[in-house]
């Protein structure tokens, strides 16, 4: 289903395509064999045939799509409009504001853009991602217009070729794209990047990944199932969006470490996997919080599919102590390299052979018998977040992902009231 | 309440329409042809796609294999090399 409508929104819909009955990863040589030789009729005859011309543009449909351009009458009551949204497949299951055109106008009103702009188009559907589709859908999440350049700017950023927005979307992996803040804005918008700042409770956070989500839902055609194909998804895929706390960060922030000014604001994304604590009370030394880190980091080695890049989110208090005892990012980086390789008797034989093809890095004659989590120290982005306690975690990216960073739109404020904090005072 | 209607956007978009002409496939036989096999790097992806290569070599003289590997997506000089040196490709796909 996934290969017919990626063919056919490439403009081929006519590719000759053989399916294999689902598992062939796992399955023994013989039964291998076997399924080679109960294709290999098909198979002939596709690269035999003749081709079917097509002049056809794509005929996708997933029930979806239909009047993608028009306005719609829907219910005025919540609960009703909310059910004919969860009807078409348009929310992630949560209740949504109703994206009117009053609500997108004023979306779009401080941004500068017109609604008809568009950014490219979002796999796998290839939907074409206008100013005011993804203003439809901010609406829908709960967003204030003035967060509205910030998830213009994430769309911006998943559609970089380096982020694979295709696999992130498709994969049978649990990925769901990490939305960093950095910059000015934070502050100006209530962004969270202190306490559970990977939590609830922050309109900003919530709302601004839970746009992205809705985009690549809406827009880009990724229904859970249908061509999601995540084994098991992750909550994260609900909303994944935090701030740098730049404040107590004694390095140089994500942002400037990727060129950009200290008072640009900026959001970057990466293609990721769940979260790990790297929980560490008791360690007072960098070596110590070193060693924990390189070991939380190797629990997420588990198998021949690996991480390209990995994020690692050090707490103030662990940052203040790598920090004290002259580390910088690069050397904690080069420290990580080293720690955090496992042996190869711990891992499987299947998936030691997968690595050797994926990583041959890894496996040359003179190479000692481990594989490092990443290859290269640089694949370990560092950031500081959070709030008081000695708790860091480590997420490791998708296969083939890489982080991206892009620019903030001017803002013009609108002058709603931008104060969410949840907690008291 | 229950029958008042509001105007709404739709959240979902137009897809971009693209055409592609498919790659001729002029051949009738399999005989002296250069088969591709595009591995796509997933577990038995590169077996299964062998297992094909060598029935079709039984089944039909001079068949000459190329076996290339690609992660998520194909590189251009992959794509360039493949191009210039296959007459057929055999793509994995999926899993």
């Amino acid at each position: 289903m996934l290969a017919k409508t990626e063919s056919a929104t490439r403009g081929m819909s006519h590719l000759p395509l053989i399916r294999l009955p689902h598992p062939v990863g796992s399955i023994g040589l013989d039964a291998l064999r076997l399924l080679a030789a109960s294709s290999i009729d098909a198979i002939v005859g596709a690269l035999t045939a003749a081709p079917v011309h097509s002049n056809d543009a794509p005929k996708v449909t997933n029930g979806s799509a239909v009047e993608s351009g028009s306005e719609l009458a829907v219910p005025a009551d919540p609960a009703l409009m909310f059910q004919y949204f969860v009807n078409r497949g348009w929310t992630d299951g949560l209740p949504v504001l109703p994206p009117t055109p009053a609500a997108l106008d004023a979306m779009i009103a401080g941004s500068g853009m017109e609604k008809d702009q568009t950014l490219g188009v979002i796999p796998p559907v290839n939907g074409i991602a206008s100013v005011e589709k993804i203003a439809a859908n901010a609406v829908m999440a709960g967003c204030l217009p003035d967060y509205f350049p910030l998830v213009v700017a994430a769309v911006k950023g998943v559609l970089q070729s380096g982020f694979n927005l295709d696999g992130v979307q498709t994969t049978t992996g649990n990925i769901a794209p990490l939305v960093i803040i950095n910059g000015p804005c934070r502050n100006a918008l209530q962004i969270n990047y202190s306490s559970n700042v990977l939590g609830q409770g922050w309109r900003a956070n919530s709302t601004i990944g839970r746009a992205l989500r809705l985009v690549l839902t809406n827009i880009g055609g990724a229904i859970p199932g249908l061509y999601d194909k995540a084994t098991l998804g992750q909550p994260a895929k609900y909303t994944f969006c935090i701030a740098e706390n730049e404040e107590e960060n004694p390095w140089e922030p994500l942002h400037v470490e990727r060129g950009f000014a200290v008072e640009t604001d900026t959001v970057s994304v990466l293609g990721c996997t769940g979260v790990n604590s790297a929980v560490d009370m008791a360690s007072q030394t960098a070596r110590g919080l070193l060693k924990t880190f390189a070991l939380t980091m190797m629990g997420g080695l588990t198998s021949g599919v690996t991480s390209t890049e990995t994020l690692l989110i050090i707490c103030p208090e662990h940052a203040a102590i790598l920090n004290g005892a002259g580390y910088s990012k690069a050397a904690i980086r080069e420290e990580l390299f080293v720690a955090a390789r496992v042996p190869h008797e711990k891992i499987s034989d299947e998936n030691l052979e997968l690595l050797s093809k994926r990583r041959p890095f890894w496996f040359q004659s003179n190479s000692a018998p481990v594989i490092g989590v990443v290859d290269r120290p640089e694949d370990i982005w560092i950031i500081v977040a959070g709030g008081k306690g000695a708790k860091s975690a480590y997420i490791p990216g998708r296969t083939g992902t890489h982080l991206q960073t892009t620019v903030v739109g001017d803002r013009v404020p609108s002058g709603a009231e931008v104060n969410c904090l949840c907690s008291p005072g | 309440m229950e029958r008042e209607l509001i105007t709404v956007v739709n959240p979902t978009a137009a897809r971009a329409a693209k055409q592609t002409e498919l790659a001729s496939r002029k051949y009738r036989s399999l005989r002296h042809k250069r088969i591709g096999l595009l591995d796509n790097n997933k577990p038995n992806a590169d077996k299964f796609l062998a297992y094909v290569g060598e029935f079709l070599k039984e089944r039909y003289d001079g068949v000459e294999l190329i076996a290339k590997r690609k992660m998520s997506r194909t590189k251009a000089d992959c794509l360039q090399e493949i191009h210039d040196r296959c007459d057929l490709v055999i793509n994995a796909f999926g899993d």
